[in-house]
């Protein structure tokens, strides 16, 4: 993909067979890439999201030990014949208890599990508008909203093809050091894009080689199940044997009382002189009941999905089994899947993952563009198919770029805007997102000329107004946030805000390169300083405290039904 | 210091940056002679890696070592960024982090 110069024969073969690759196996998967970086970038501010998006909802994080006092009364109360309680006490980041329980007998159909949050100073559930989220871009992360197991095998072959892009384009990149810290926008067209794509991709190579490759090793199990089917009969006892603190134990079928939880909590918290992540307790009520603490997965790099645990009898609370240290191998896995999910970071690395992941956005999206840079260049007028293959990758490129950026401030704006006892809300929602994507798409079609100019401006105007709306439906908008140093509330409206400036700017870039002299016919950003816009682009749509140096939040990622590996 | 592991990475790059020809070019004119050549990749090579240990005294050396590459990348691209508007002032801010780091490194 760079200029080429004469060089030894076979290398030279390599490197354009390399570029080939490169280019067609970016482009494939691309858009559908560009849509899972972004949801990805968001998800690091996963809990932070979900606060902003359930306002209402202002409580204080209380300590663990006293969390899970009040979580078992509760669940006394609430849920005595369940099968399995979860209990995730609060954190810096998520200050509600967080509950989950399964149904002894779930309706046919259902999974049977019940979500309760709990305020740490009242021990009464909360009850904040029905959302998603930012559940909703994690798990679109991964399951692009297609049902199980499709939107995960679709999500892993387009993470496969990501990767096989990202060492296509190391080997096809020439000058990777001479290069290092070249960016000529001045010098237009494909050069300036090709500067500012090596630049994303270069200077991020460390995080997007981890990210793409860590998170195909959180779906190896699922993508390479050939090692587990020759040790193992079933599924399950792999399961079992690697994630051993979510083992199911079976009932004894006689009840009898369980134990206070809190006292093990103590003791748990004093041993490993870190914090606690989860509580899971099996057959509650019951002779065979146990209870298993798990440590916070911010407490380690590791931890994210194996962090230390220890079991207790759940009716003497005798200490029955463990596990500290993690064999090598497993640790190994730890901390590829730890780096993958980001749990371990504290506000400011979290801050540092957000930035360099939509700098990987923007390396999807200044590839995107540089596809149509490249070949719009050489095009031949009369070729009518290229002009098609043009006409319809710039389409793509156009509603899916601005589209999903879009569609993201629309979820938000539909967070404020549908009324709070809407029937089915949070599906609302997420159709809110889908809809401006998809309609995006259609005015890209319709609109060849003026479309990166448009929809740039929407998406810039759409997140201007998240903080407006924010303002007009809440009272912790800027105005009250700020000066209270509440930095989930503030950094999301301001993080909008900024973004809403970057796609403000882009969008008169595209406008200005319209109106000058065209090269290309139906372009905006081909011009001159407009790479320069990709470059900081992205530059998003989250938000959090930066202020805040303290706990990541615990295994709320973890015990999320995720098929039947957790 | 973790000011200071980002201020020596900047550093770091700068130093990197104006002991390529083509950079030391656009900023003074001239082709780079060699006695400025090695010891400005000398001193970035260092700053980088004074970088990491300054990361590490703060994070340790596994969360060091990530924090650090987020540094790096982040560094990085501020620079590159700076340095196409800005040559000349993107330059001095290195040697101005430069300066800066062990001042931010006693506090």
């Amino acid at each position: 993909m760079t200029a080429r110069k004469p060089k030894a024969q076979g290398e030279e073969g390599l490197r354009q067979s390399m570029s080939w690759l490169h280019t067609w196996a970016g482009l494939i998967f691309g858009w559908v890439l560009f849509a899972m970086f972004l949801t990805g970038s968001l998800a690091f501010f996963r809990p932070e999201i979900t606060r902003w998006m359930q306002p209402e909802i202002q409580v204080q994080p209380a300590p663990a030990v006293q969390s899970v006092e009040m979580a078992q009364r509760y669940l006394d109360e609430h849920a005595p014949d369940a099968k399995r309680w979860f209990i995730t006490p609060p954190s810096d980041r998520e200050p509600l208890i967080l509950l989950l329980y399964q149904l002894p007998k779930p309706k046919p159909g259902e999974r049977g599990f019940v979500r309760v949050k709990l305020d740490p100073a009242t021990g009464q559930a909360v009850q904040g508008r029905e959302t998603r989220g930012g559940d909703f871009f994690y798990r679109f992360h991964f399951e692009l909203e297609t049902a199980f197991p499709w939107g995960r095998w679709l999500a892993s072959i387009a993470g496969m093809f990501m990767l096989v892009a990202i060492i296509s384009g190391i080997i096809t990149h020439k000058k990777i050091f001479a290069d290092f810290f070249t960016f000529r926008p001045g010098k237009g067209g494909q050069r300036a894009w090709m500067d500012g794509h090596n630049a994303l991709s270069v200077l991020g190579l460390p995080f997007h080689l981890m990210i793409t490759f860590s998170g195909l090793v959180l779906f190896m199990v699922m993508l390479m199940p050939a090692g587990i089917k020759a040790v193992y009969d079933n599924p399950r006892q792999y399961t079992d044997d690697v994630f051993k603190s979510f083992k199911v134990t079976p009932p004894l079928n006689q009840p009898a009382p369980l134990v206070r939880i809190a006292p093990l909590v103590e003791q748990a918290q004093q041993q490993w002189q870190g914090r606690l992540g989860r509580v899971t307790v099996n057959n509650p009520g019951d002779a065979g009941a146990t209870v298993t603490l798990t440590q916070a997965a911010a407490d380690g790099v590791s931890y994210g999905l194996m962090a230390p645990w220890m079991r207790f009898d759940g009716v003497t609370g005798k200490l029955t089994e463990g596990q500290d240290e993690l064999g090598a191998t497993a640790r190994t896995a730890g901390t590829i899947t730890g780096l993958h999910l980001g749990l371990f970071a504290e506000p400011l690395l979290r801050w540092f993952y957000f930035l360099v992941s939509l700098a990987g956005t923007g390396m999807v999206a200044t590839g995107l563009v540089l596809w149509i840079a490249k070949r719009r260049q050489k095009a031949r007028p009369q070729d009518a198919r290229e002009a098609f293959s043009l006409r319809l990758v710039d389409g793509l490129n156009a509603g899916t770029i601005a589209g999903v950026v879009l569609g993201v401030a629309v979820f938000f704006l539909a967070n404020r805007l549908l009324p709070a006892d809407l029937p089915g809300r949070q599906l609302w929602e997420s159709r809110s997102f889908f809809a401006a994507w998809a309609v995006s798409l259609v005015y890209a079609f319709l609109f060849q000329r003026r479309k990166w100019q448009d929809l740039l401006g929407i998406a810039a105007a759409a997140l201007a107004l998240v903080p407006v709306v924010n303002a007009l439906t809440t009272s912790r908008h800027l105005g009250v946030s700020l000066p209270q140093g509440d930095w989930v509330m503030a950094g999301f409206d301001l993080t909008c805000l900024a973004s809403a400036v970057l796609f403000a700017w882009m969008s008169r870039k595209a406008a200005r390169a319209r109106r000058a002299p065209a090269r290309g016919p139906a372009r905006g950003r081909t011009n001159a300083s407009a790479p320069a816009a990709t470059t900081t682009a992205k530059s998003a749509k989250s938000a959090t405290a930066p202020t805040s140096p303290a706990p990541a939040a615990p295994g709320a990622v973890v015990y999320e039904p995720r098929g039947d590996t957790p | 210091m973790t000011l200071a592991a980002f201020c020596l990475a900047y550093a770091g790059f700068s130093g990197l940056c104006l002991g390529m020809d083509r950079h030391y070019e656009d900023l003074f004119d001239r082709a780079i002679p060699r006695r400025h050549r090695v010891p400005l990749r000398i001193f970035g090579w260092i700053a980088l890696a004074l970088s990491l240990y300054a990361s590490a005294t703060v994070w340790g050396w596994s969360y060091g070592t990530v924090e650090w590459i987020g540094i790096l990348s982040i560094a990085g691209l501020l620079l590159i960024w700076f340095l196409t508007f800005r040559p000349r002032a993107a330059l001095t801010t290195g040697g101005i982090c430069a300066l800066a780091a062990p001042v931010l490194a006693v506090l």
